[in-house]
C-alpha cells in the first residue's frame, strides 16, 4: 500500500470510480468537475463544456474542419480551459456503421464480450481492425451491431492525448440515441404487449432509422453526414421510402440530439396518417452520456 | 419487451490497471478516522483544560498550605507565649498560695518590731530538702537584745519553733538566722552516722 492509496481513502476518492473507468457513469466519475463533450463529424467538430454545477456552457460548432487534429492543435489549449484536467467525452458522428444482424451469440455477457473478444460473439461477421458494440433484441434473434474503425478511435485518442486532453469516453452518439429511443418505445415487460414503432434518430448530421413491428426489428438504415443543422431535408429524403413499407398505424418516434423547430410537422408530411411523437430535447445526447 | 439498461458504449482503449471503487461500507474507515482525530483533539483540549485547572488548584492549595502553616506557626508562637505567661502566672499563684500560711508569721514579726527598732530585711526561704521547715533571715536595726527576744517570742506564738538560731551584732544591727518549723510537724531525726 502506497501513501497515495491511504490519501485516496482519506479524501474519499478511493470510493469513487477512476475518471477513465468505463463501467461507471460520467456523473459518478466527475462529480463537481468541469468536463468537455466533443462531437466529431466528417467536417465538423462540436464542443459542449459541462460546468461544475452540472449545467452546460455555451456550445461551439466548428464547420469545414478538414482534420479535427489540426483544429485541436490550434484551439486545443483554449478549449481545455473549459475543463478541469482536460477530461473529455467524444461522440463519433462519422466513420461508423449501425447494422441489423441475426443469430449472433447470445451467451451470457456477450454484450460485454463483444468489446473484448468480438470474434466469439460475431463469428464470421468479425472483421479485423474494427470495434463493436451490440444490443440484442430479447424477444427475437436479431441484434443491432455498431461497428467502427479501430484506426479512427486510435486517431481520436492520439489527437486528444497529444493536445493535452484526457479521454473519459469515446462513443457513438447515434447509437446512444437509438438505444434511448428503444427504451422509450419498449416499456412493457415480456411479449404480452408487443410494441411497434418507426424510430427516427438524428444526431449531428447522422441519421438512423429502425422499423420495429410487434417487437421484431425489421429494418435498419443508418447514414452519417447526411444533413446540416439548418436543413434536415436530406434526412427526411433518406427515410421517406419507409413510408410505403411500414404499416399505417405504426407510430413515428423522433429522437434528435437537439430541438429542430417544425420537425414533427415535416415528418408528419412525409409519413401521412401516422402518429408522430418527438422526444427530442436540447442537449439530449450529452445528458444521456452524463447519465450513462 | 424491455431492453437492458447498460452503460453507454465506450470504444476508448481501456487502461489495464483501472481499479474498481472501494465498497461504500468502507467509507466508515475514513469517517471513523476523522472522528477519532476530532475526538482526540477535543479530549486533548479537555485534558489540557483539566490539567490547567488542576495546576491552578495545586497552586491555590500550596498557597493555602503556606498560609495555614504561617497561621499554625503564629498560633504556636502565641501559644508558647501564653504557656510561658501561664507558667509564670502559675508560679506567682503558687508563690501566693505557698506564702499564705506564712502571712500571719510575717505580720507577727512585723508587729513585734518596737518603736526604736526597724526591720531592715526579712527573708523566708523554704528548705528544699525539708519543705515543712523555713530558713529565716532577718536584719533588725537595733542593738537591743530585747527586741530580738520579742520577735522570737512572736514567732513562737504563731506556733513555730526556732531551731539552730544564729545571731550576730554589728554596727547597731542584729543579723538573725534560724530554721523555723511549725510545731505540728515533727523535726526529722538527723541520720545516724556510721
Amino acid at each position: 500500500m502506497k501513501g497515495k492509496d491511504i490519501a485516496d481513502v482519506l479524501n474519499f476518492s478511493a470510493f469513487r470510480p477512476e475518471p477513465d473507468d468505463p463501467t461507471a457513469t460520467w456523473r459518478r466519475r466527475f462529480p463537481g468537475i468541469r468536463t468537455l463533450m466533443f462531437g466529431i463529424g466528417k467536417q465538423t467538430l462540436s464542443l459542449r463544456p459541462l460546468e461544475k454545477s452540472g449545467r452546460f456552457a455555451k456550445a461551439e460548432l466548428h464547420r469545414e474542419v478538414k482534420d479535427f487534429k489540426e483544429l485541436l492543435n490550434i484551439s486545443g489549449a483554449q478549449m481545455r480551459e473549459g475543463s478541469d484536467g482536460g477530461w473529455s467525452a467524444v461522440s463519433m458522428h462519422t466513420r461508423y456503421v449501425i447494422s441489423l444482424e441475426t443469430n449472433l451469440s447470445r451467451r451470457p455477457g456477450s454484450e460485454e464480450m463483444v468489446k473484448t473478444n468480438p470474434r466469439t460473439v460475431l463469428g464470421g461477421r468479425f472483421e479485423r481492425g474494427k470495434k463493436y458494440s451490440v444490443t440484442h433484441n430479447p424477444e427475437t434473434n436479431s441484434s443491432i451491431l455498431l461497428t467502427c474503425d479501430e484506426e479512427q478511435v486510435g486517431r481520436i485518442e492520439s489527437a486528444f492525448k497529444e493536445t493535452g486532453f484526457k479521454l473519459g469516453r469515446v462513443c457513438c452518439g447515434t447509437y446512444i440515441l437509438l438505444k434511448h429511443a428503444l427504451g422509450l418505445v419498449n416499456t412493457s415487460k415480456g411479449s404480452d404487449k408487443p410494441a411497434s414503432a418507426f424510430i427516427f434518430v438524428l444526431c449531428e448530421g447522422a441519421v438512423c432509422a429502425l422499423v420495429q413491428d410487434q417487437d421484431k426489428w425489421i429494418e435498419l438504415r443508418s447514414r452519417t453526414d447526411v444533413y446540416e443543422p439548418e436543413d434536415i431535408t436530406p434526412a427526411l429524403d433518406l427515410v421517406s421510402p419507409f413510408q410505403a413499407r411500414i404499416p399505417p398505424e405504426m407510430p413515428i418516434i423522433i429522437v434528435a440530439d437537439t430541438m429542430f423547430p417544425g420537425l414533427s410537422e415535416e415528418v408528419g408530411k412525409v409519413f401521412e396518417g401516422h402518429t408522430v411523437q418527438d422526444f427530442s430535447q436540447p442537449d439530449l445526447l450529452w445528458n444521456l452520456i452524463l447519465q450513462n | 419487451m424491455i431492453l437492458p439498461k447498460d452503460i453507454a458504449d465506450d470504444f476508448k482503449t481501456d487502461r489495464k490497471e483501472i481499479t474498481p471503487p472501494l465498497p461504500a461500507i468502507l467509507r466508515l474507515v475514513p469517517i471513523l478516522f476523522y472522528l477519532t482525530v476530532v475526538s482526540t483533539i477535543i479530549l486533548c483540549g479537555l485534558f489540557l483544560y483539566q490539567l490547567k485547572l488542576a495546576n491552578d488548584s495545586i497552586l491555590t492549595a500550596q498557597s493555602g498550605l503556606a498560609e495555614s502553616q504561617a497561621q499554625v506557626a503564629a498560633a504556636a508562637s502565641e501559644r508558647k507565649t501564653l504557656e510561658a505567661q501561664i507558667l509564670r502566672a502559675t508560679d506567682v499563684q503558687g508563690w501566693v498560695e505557698g506564702s499564705r500560711p506564712l502571712q500571719p508569721l510575717v505580720v507577727a514579726v512585723t508587729r513585734s518590731i518596737g518603736e526604736e527598732a526597724s526591720l531592715a530585711d526579712l527573708k523566708l526561704d523554704r528548705d528544699e530538702e525539708s519543705p515543712s521547715s523555713l530558713k529565716l533571715a532577718m536584719r533588725i536595726g537595733t542593738s537591743s537584745p530585747s527586741q530580738l527576744e520579742a520577735t522570737t517570742d512572736a514567732i513562737s506564738r504563731e506556733n513555730f519553733r526556732l531551731l539552730q538560731p544564729e545571731q550576730t551584732l554589728a554596727e547597731g544591727q542584729i543579723n538573725y538566722r534560724a530554721t523555723i518549723v511549725p510545731l505540728s510537724v515533727t523535726t526529722p531525726e538527723p541520720a545516724e552516722t556510721p
